[in-house]
């Protein structure tokens, strides 16, 4: 068990600047997803924790020991790629023993935490099958399974589900998280799937074009996105644009339509501002309710868990969701009147 | 840092010995090859320079036979090439499609297998098959077919045993690329209302050129460059212009007049071949398959 | 394109071109067991000429030897073209293309240009014709297919187990042996058997770099078949025929196809441009 730190990596493919200097850290035990877009750099990150990419300048710290220049297979890291990268020539047990047999462990040793990497991994018994004889959820089992069984300092995770079918990915999702959980390896995990990284992290990083672009935990960054560009990517939030106003000590945005309270931190009255809010955070409420602002249904799909209301917030579009039974009652083309409260509204200078 | 006992990483430089190879062995015999054809007599080590000369290039030019064979030996590669379609064509067509898919590969492992054995054994079977008093020309005779005079020692045995060798190399070539066009893409034509005539040329043909290419790369210019097979069937009269060059070489002994021939007919094969790659280039964009 | 008569016509092409291919292969081992010295008729049986092949023929030495000589150069083409092919795979792809193009040149110049331009070459340094000379033209006119060949494994491999194996504590050499290894293997034993038949059967480059005198197989057969009917040519054939069924029945039950192993692994790439 070891913390990670990475200092300032920068990192160029001929002109193309991939890492622009990231530094972050991740306390021992916890889980770590790096999200974003593809091409923000977040699987070079990972290549350069493991050493498989040389970065053009920082350092990768483990319990502060600086392992920038060890070589990758001195580093005592484990890792789980995308296309589970097993060895095809060997059966499921060779896979899963070749690290400890790199590490001259016993052979009587080898089989015993094989057969218990096994077990952990729900494969018991799996031993002598081939690698091609395996679904893509067993190969990724096995690969999970491979990387832990040598109790590596940190775990590794690239984009390991998105092969994988929406069923299955929802319950490596959940084995994945409970079983880092109970073994409390230090685990990066990289994915471009915002649900994905805000169930199974701790902490979140959301990188865009080199740079990070906020961190925090996943309820931080998914109600308080720090730019547009989070709050696009983690879930569909809707932009109003509008004036900032002040009226008696408490803060507005206005569009001459719609009247938005929000905790003021930062700019002056008569900025332009756009504000970033979730669907999910409007209630219906009464005509003249306070901060009751006017919505046109205009278009309700049903989604499973909850109705998508298409609409217009005074003049501009909105998304709006709703649990069930509430939403049921609405019809379409009515004028109904919205509000949400005003720590659930961020807002970015433009 | 480094340790030393663990720099084994694989890296470019590994091509290095390649390279030298193909430096050694093949650029700079090439690059003899040209500076010989200005040579005036034979080289040999430990002897002096024997001086620059145009005399290879003007005999070359003059030399009617020269031009002569070459002429020969282009129209028998042509003929050889032309047989080696005209019979590799349907014989692909049928193990690719019409043939049991899992026969399919067995089919293609007995064309290949005479490969497997020896040119000249090839040679020497054919040769013996159709000789005077042969196994051809006594069952002939047998079934009342009285009269055939033999093939052998005329330029006809040249360009049947040159058919014989070559003839698998077209057949793998064309298999593998009819083999890739799908036959839903077929009926797909013919169903949509085409005719056999039109599917085969919009169809067929432009997804078999790039086999069909390979094919006649891999046959036109090693036929065109032989001088065993002439030498050995051809008869008096069998000689091609890989023989004159030969002979510069093992009997009269003449290296820069031989460079000077070779250069010459490397020269003459590369235009064809660039001009073949560019009509097939040109032929398939006018019918509209995409540029290989 | 599907009716009957087209169908029944394309399959009859098929027999006329197999038939042509084999009947000459049929009719040698046939003759290899007639008695007639000339291989004229009357057909009468006999395996003398086996037992000369086996005794006093001078076909079977010159056969140990062209199979000795083209295992040499085989292994030495497979290591260094194997190495080869490995170093490429960090070229850069334009460098790569480049670097093809030469590589291509010994598949595509005409081997007796091939070989006239070795015997200046060697010719010019001193050495002319001699074993090191035979050999060293051998192997420039096999590696280019092993490279080809084995660099169409790295090409379609997946590289990544290799990463895998690193983090788990490989040493590069350990990687190389678990993990590239068996998954390029394929391609050098088609690579190793192209190489091995194309040496031993070899003969314009043989017969230009050969030491005055001395003797392959093909240069052999070449003087044997200029001079006169030799029976025992026809036992030796009938073997070579024979091994060569074997061989190509135990490629395809390793699950080679024709194609893979001519060089010409995923459709034509073996022309490249």
């Amino acid at each position: 068990m070891a913390g990670l730190r990475v200092n300032d990596l920068k990192k160029s493919f001929g002109d193309h600047e991939v890492l622009k200097g990231v530094s972050f850290e991740v306390e021992s035990g916890k889980f770590l997803s790096l999200l974003g877009p593809s091409g923000c750099g977040k699987s070079t990150i990972l290549r350069i924790i493991c050493g498989l990419e040389t970065a053009d300048s920082g350092e990768v710290l483990v319990d502060e020991t600086d392992i920038t220049r060890v070589r990758p297979e001195k580093r005592n890291i484990g890792m789980v790629f995308q296309n589970y990268a097993l060895f095809p020539s060997m059966n499921v047990a060779k896979n899963v023993g070749y690290g400890l047999k790199m590490q001259k462990v016993a052979q009587d040793e080898i089989n015993r935490r094989v057969s218990e990497a096994l077990e952990m991994v729900k494969l018991g018994g799996y031993e002598t099958r081939r690698v091609r004889q395996l679904s893509g959820g067993e190969q990724q089992r096995v690969a999970l399974a491979r990387a832990l069984v040598t109790r590596p300092n940190i775990l590794l995770l690239d984009e390991p589900l998105s092969a994988l079918d929406r069923k299955v990915r929802a319950e490596m999702q959940y084995e994945i998280r409970n079983l880092q959980r109970q073994i409390g390896t230090t685990t990066v995990f990289v994915t471009h799937d915002q649900e994905e990284a805000l169930t199974m992290s701790d902490q979140i990083i959301l990188l865009h074009d080199g740079n990070i672009e906020q961190q925090g935990d996943p309820h931080t960054i998914y109600s308080q996105p720090a730019t547009i560009f989070a709050s696009d990517f983690l879930g569909k939030a809707n932009l109003l644009a509008g004036k900032l106003a002040c009226e008696e000590g408490n803060w507005f945005l206005t569009d001459g339509k719609v009247k938005i309270r929000l905790n003021h931190v930062g700019g002056k009255e008569g900025d332009e501002i756009k504000a970033a809010v979730r669907g999910e955070y409007f209630e219906f409420c009464e005509e003249g309710a306070e901060g009751a602002n006017p919505f046109r249904l205009e278009k309700k799909i049903f989604t499973g868990l909850a109705w998508r209301l298409i609409g217009r917030l005074g003049n501009q579009p909105m998304d709006i969701s709703a649990l069930g039974t509430a939403a049921s009652e609405l019809e379409e083309d009515r004028d109904y009147f919205v509000r949400i409260r005003p720590e659930n509204v961020v807002y970015y200078n433009v | 840092m480094k340790k030393k006992k663990s720099d084994f990483r694989p890296n470019s430089l590994w091509t290095l010995p390649s390279a030298g190879l193909l430096l050694f062995l093949t650029v700079i015999p090439l690059i003899m090859l040209l500076v010989f054809s200005f040579m005036n007599r034979n080289l040999f080590a430990g002897q002096p320079w024997p001086g620059w000369t145009l005399k290879n290039i003007t005999r070359m030019f003059h030399s009617a036979p020269y031009w002569k064979l070459m002429a020969k030996s282009l129209g028998i590669a042509s003929i050889v090439t032309l047989i080696c379609i005209a019979a590799a064509y349907p014989a692909s067509w049928a193990i690719a499609k019409i043939v049991k898919p899992k026969n399919r590969s067995m089919f293609m492992m007995i064309v290949i297998l005479p490969f497997f054995t020896s040119q000249l054994l090839l040679i020497y079977s054919m040769m013996n098959l159709i000789k005077t008093g042969g196994v051809l020309l006594t069952a002939m005779d047998a079934i009342g077919i009285h009269g055939m005079t033999t093939w052998l020692y005329t330029n006809k045995a040249t360009v049947l045993i040159l058919v014989y060798e070559y003839l698998p190399y077209m057949i793998l070539c064309l298999y593998s690329s009819l083999e890739g066009i799908g036959d839903n893409i077929i009926q797909a034509s013919l169903i949509l209302g085409a005719s056999k005539t039109k599917t085969f040329t919009n169809i067929v043909f432009p997804m078999s050129l790039p086999g069909l290419l390979s094919g006649i790369l891999l046959v036109f210019v090693p036929v065109a460059g032989s001088f065993m097979e002439p030498g050995l069937v051809g008869g008096a009269g069998g000689s091609m212009v890989g023989s004159m060059i030969d002979t510069q070489y093992s009997t009269s002994l003449n290296m820069g007049y031989g460079a000077a021939l070779s250069c010459a007919l490397l020269i003459i094969l590369s235009v064809i071949m660039a001009l073949v790659r560019y009509f097939a280039a040109r032929a398939e964009r006018a019918i509209g398959g995409e540029p290989s | 394109m599907t009716s009957k008569g087209f169908r029944r016509a394309m399959l009859a092409c098929m027999w006329i071109v197999l038939a042509f291919m084999y009947i000459p292969i049929i009719a040698i081992i046939f003759m290899s067991f007639n008695k007639t010295q000339y291989g004229g008729f009357p057909y009468v049986f006999t395996t003398k000429w086996y037992t000369t092949l086996f005794t006093t023929s001078n076909l079977l030495p010159a056969a140990m030897f062209s199979l000795r000589f083209a295992f040499l150069v085989t292994i030495v083409a497979v290591v260094v073209g194997t190495l080869c092919a490995y170093g490429m795979q960090y070229y850069t792809p334009k460098f790569a293309k480049r670097f093809n193009t030469i590589l291509q040149l010994p598949i595509i110049i005409p081997w007796m240009v091939t070989a006239i331009s070795l015997l200046l070459l060697f010719s010019f340094i001193g050495v002319g014709r001699s074993y090191v000379s035979m050999f060293l033209g051998n192997l420039i006119v096999v590696l280019p297919y092993v490279v080809l060949l084995v660099n169409g494994r790295f090409v379609d491999m997946d590289r990544t187990p290799e990463s895998a194996a690193a983090l788990l504590g490989a040493s590069p050499g350990r990687v190389f042996m678990d993990v590239t290894l068996p998954a390029i293997a394929p391609g050098m034993l088609a690579g190793g058997i192209m190489a091995l038949i194309m040496c031993f059967n070899n003969f314009v480059i043989q017969y230009y770099l050969i030491p005055v005198g001395e003797n392959t197989l093909p240069t052999l057969v070449f003087t044997r078949i200029r001079s006169e009917y030799q029976a025992d040519l026809n036992a030796l054939s009938a073997i070579i025929v024979l091994i060569a069924v074997v061989v190509v029945i135990l490629l395809s039950k390793l699950g080679f196809s024709a194609g893979s192993l001519m060089g010409m692994g995923g459709g034509n790439k073996k022309e490249g441009n």
